[in-house]
């Protein structure tokens, strides 16, 4: 497992690329190792919402073109996004567990709604034509049987860096029904409530947010999520809230702070368990806006490896995200 | 370390002081106005008892006589248990086949890990969906797919839904009630009765295909038959 960032070869695979179904599960053997798979951009064919993103997350991003038009067939929305309500999906299982994908004239990255019948930030849902299924003792006692929905929300990676991140093709986000997961950099929450319905009703996500403005959405997500418990406070000092939070299977970091690694390897110190996971999104721009984005993920993965977090895939988020990158480690307390 | 020296006639000797002497002699006495028959108990309670003649609470017979009679409870006769197993039918599973319909029970949906997403229910419209998903590459030339050859092969667990647009895409994103269709097979259908793209593509095809062949030289031998020479003029 040589940790070999090439992080200049950017755009190796151009071209259509699009409709990212086909060979999923088969995808893991053949890349093994730490590789930069820089750049599997190119025309983003037939994934998401052509539109860009939309609506304002809570960290400025300034200075940046528009990613809409680098690539899209009929640019923004004079073609008209793809799946309009009514139109039918097929959702089949992701590679990941908790997660799905919707399957019609474009696919469609999904989770399953924890609250049916309920939008987060305005996405679209997928609701199931069969929607009845029957409580185990509503059959039994001769009571009406209780339907409940299910119901599946749309996942933009356009809006989320998780989401681009599945997409790009991460081996592993620690992340499954039931896990217990630290969100450090939750925002709004619209990731998060994701996040929320891939650990479904067992599991649990800890937000931690420091902005009062953002952490406001946050705790009005949190209050339909059950399995949410926002946090409005710096993830710098993970004492102040570790009343709140338990041992945690894995740390989500968005932070986009100069001293991310840091925050990172603070919470991981406290909450993390040994041979937990860490997915951390770096942004170029937030930890050194001279240096060039390749040479600012080999510092931050070196600065992780400090922190005892066994660096073991590290993928850009090109396509969605410009001079970004994911980084996944392994946490050991021994020795890294 | 003394005091714990066994204490016998034998072993005292000079170098016992006054006070031992005193404390070994209490215990002396003590042991001597100890009741005689706790110290019988002590030392014979391995011996041989004998067992005692009433054996007490036995289970009845379930035969027992009246003067002459004998006469058998039939109540008591069999086991409440076996009484029970007797009267009622008794299940036989085969093994093999229980072991399989568990698995199959098992296998209804992914399990835990997709939230019991339940497994493909293959109707006829379904398979024509996920055929034509196969081959949607061609539906749209604007738009790109990752390559997705060979024959369909229905998932193993799916489900078949409606997306509902977000609350601020009434007008933009949303197809209208009276235009929404049942299957995928039937909306790609609806838009070609709009755009009319296969059949003109396949008009095309066919005139370029069969320019210059079979078709072209009947109309040729007809025209030299009648003689109306029709020139483009």
């Amino acid at each position: 497992m040589a940790f070999t960032p090439r992080g200049g070869d950017r755009g190796g695979r151009g071209g259509g690329r699009g409709g990212f179904g086909g060979d999923r599960g088969g995808r893991g053997g053949a890349r093994g190792g730490f590789g930069d798979r820089g750049g599997r951009g190119g025309a983003r064919g037939g994934f998401g919402d052509r539109g860009g993103r939309g609506g304002a997350r809570g960290a400025p991003r300034g200075g940046r073109g528009a990613p809409r038009g680098r690539g899209a067939p009929r640019g923004g929305r004079g073609g008209g996004p793809g799946a309009k309500g009514g139109m039918k999906v097929i959702i089949e299982p992701h590679r990941h567990a908790g997660v799905f994908v919707a399957r019609g004239k474009e696919d469609l990255l999904v989770t399953k709604n924890l609250t049916p019948g309920e939008a987060v930030y305005g996405e679209k849902r997928i609701s199931i034509d069969t929607p009845t299924t029957v409580s185990g003792d509503a059959a039994t006692n001769g009571d009406a049987p209780i339907a409940t929905k299910t119901e599946y929300r749309v996942w933009n990676p356009f809006r989320s860096k998780l989401a681009a991140g599945i997409l790009g093709g991460l081996e592993d986000i620690h992340m499954k029904p039931g896990s217990k997961v630290l969100y450090l950099g939750a925002a709004s929450g619209t990731s998060v409530s994701h996040v929320a319905d891939i650990v479904g009703p067992t599991g649990t996500v800890f937000a931690v947010e420091f902005s009062h403005r953002s952490g406001r959405d946050l705790i009005n997500m949190a209050t339909h999520r059950t399995n949410v418990i926002p946090i409005i406070e710096d993830a710098r000092h993970p004492l102040k809230y570790r009343m709140l939070v338990s041992m945690v299977d894995c740390i989500f970091a968005d932070v986009a702070q100069p001293d991310q690694a840091r925050i990172v390897g603070l919470n991981a110190h406290q909450f993390l368990k040994v041979g937990g996971g860490v997915v951390v999104s770096i942004k170029a721009n937030c930890i050194d806006s001279t240096a060039p984005p390749e040479q600012v993920f080999a510092r931050e993965v070196v600065k992780l490896r400090e922190e005892r977090i066994k660096p073991k895939e590290q993928l850009t988020l090109e396509p969605f995200e410009r001079d970004h990158a994911m980084v996944v480690g392994i946490y050991s307390r021994s020795s890294a | 370390m003394e005091d714990l020296q066994p204490v016998g006639p034998t072993r005292v000797d000079d170098e016992l002081s006054d006070e031992q002497i005193e404390t070994l002699l209490a215990r002396a006495t003590a042991r001597l106005q100890q009741n005689p028959d706790q110290r019988r108990s002590t030392t014979k309670s391995s011996k041989f008892n004998f067992p005692k003649l009433d054996a007490g609470d036995l289970v009845k017979p379930y035969i027992h006589t009246n003067g002459e009679m004998a006469l058998v409870a039939g109540k008591r006769l069999v086991e409440d248990k076996q009484r029970k197993q007797s009267n009622s039918f008794r299940k036989v599973e085969e093994p093999v086949a229980a072991k399989k319909a568990l698995l199959e029970r098992k296998k209804a949906t992914t399990g835990p890990a997709w939230f019991d997403l339940p497994r493909t229910d293959l109707t006829p419209q379904l398979k024509r969906d996920l055929q034509l998903l196969k081959m949607r590459n061609v539906l749209d030339p604007h738009r790109h797919y990752k390559k997705d050859g060979g024959k369909m092969q229905a998932p193993e667990y799916s489900q078949v839904g409606t997306i509902v647009e977000g609350p601020t895409e009434f007008f933009s994103g949303r197809v209208e009630n009276k235009k929404r269709k049942r299957t995928f097979v039937e909306e790609v259908l609806a838009g070609e009765q709009e755009t009319g793209r296969f059949k003109r593509k396949y008009g095309e095809l066919q005139g370029k295909k069969t320019s210059g062949k079979k078709a072209f030289y009947k109309t040729l031998k007809a025209q030299r038959k009648t003689g109306f020479k029709k020139g483009p003029s």
